[in-house]
């Protein structure tokens, strides 16, 4: 395979499958608009909306880490080239862990409250 | 084209002596301006502007698992003035990044690659653009409005 190619592929991929999720995740943040705290965190405990989200998010930061990435190769040489491309893995990786962390934590939260 | 400061390093003589303007290489001042360049960099602005504002749904669903104060505060600043400015920003700006690479996998399948339909399809994802923002900030507001007029106390956190 020619270097690049599966990031390039990666990046269309992404495309593909984030323009159905997003079209639900403007859904859900219409159907959010105006509630509350508890109904927010009753749609984010129900396992399908959990699933999507994650699968949303997941999508959306692989992709933006492609494409700034490809940004920072194309306007930025050298060594702080590769500094910038670090640092984009790393902040992308650590927004993912926070996202994944609350995602689990919004779910184990309202599991413990609802149970009996 | 203007004067070029440049010119006056591109001086050189042929082998008979003659002195002869040596050739310059493209560069951006020297292309018109088409629509079609304008959209494929704000294309990439868009992205950027759209990778950015990930930080703030992972902020949002941070304040929601850590409890209700950081909720409240999340939404005060997500509805203030500024807040609301930054996240209609960010809105337009990821209609039209979705807009833009849906042409852009149209190209990589090989259609509607010819002159007259970039010119022609590029304004067609401008006006595009203005409406689906148009659609979706308006019906946020419309419902945050709705909302509003409902629970006039609404200081439990609700989403704005």
């Amino acid at each position: 395979m020619k270097h690049g190619l599966r990031e390039w592929k990666a990046e269309r991929i992404s495309a593909l499958c984030l323009a159905p999720l997003s079209i639900w995740g403007v859904t859900q943040v219409f159907r959010m608009t105006g509630q509350d705290r508890r109904t927010a965190l009753r749609w984010a405990s129900r396992p399908w909306n959990a699933g999507l989200l994650a699968l949303l998010l997941g999508l959306s930061f692989r992709h933006a880490q492609l494409g700034l990435e490809v940004v920072a190769t194309d306007y930025v040489r050298g060594k702080r080239r590769t500094r910038l491309r670090l640092f984009i893995r790393a902040a992308v990786l650590a927004l993912a862990c926070s996202a994944g962390i609350s995602i689990l934590g919004i779910f184990r939260q309202v599991k413990a409250d609802s149970a009996p | 084209m203007a004067f070029d400061a440049r010119k006056a390093l591109y001086q050189g003589t042929t082998s008979g002596g003659e002195r002869v303007e040596r050739p310059l290489s493209p560069h951006l001042g020297i292309y018109r301006f088409r629509l079609s360049m304008a959209l494929s960099i704000g294309n990439r602005i868009a992205g950027v502007v759209s990778s950015l504002g990930l930080v703030s749904v992972a902020g949002w669903l941070g304040a929601l698992a850590t409890g209700p104060r950081a909720f409240g505060r999340t939404q005060r600043v997500m509805g203030s003035p500024v807040g609301r400015a930054v996240l209609a920003g960010w809105c337009v700006a990821s209609v039209y990044h979705a807009i833009a690479g849906a042409r852009h996998l149209i190209w990589d399948a090989g259609y509607r690659f010819d002159r007259k339909l970039i010119d022609s399809d590029g304004r067609r994802s401008l006006i595009l653009t203005a409406i689906g923002s148009l659609a979706v900030l308006g019906g946020l507001a419309i419902r945050a409005g709705s909302h509003r007029s409902r629970c006039p106390a609404g200081d439990d956190g609700a989403l704005s």
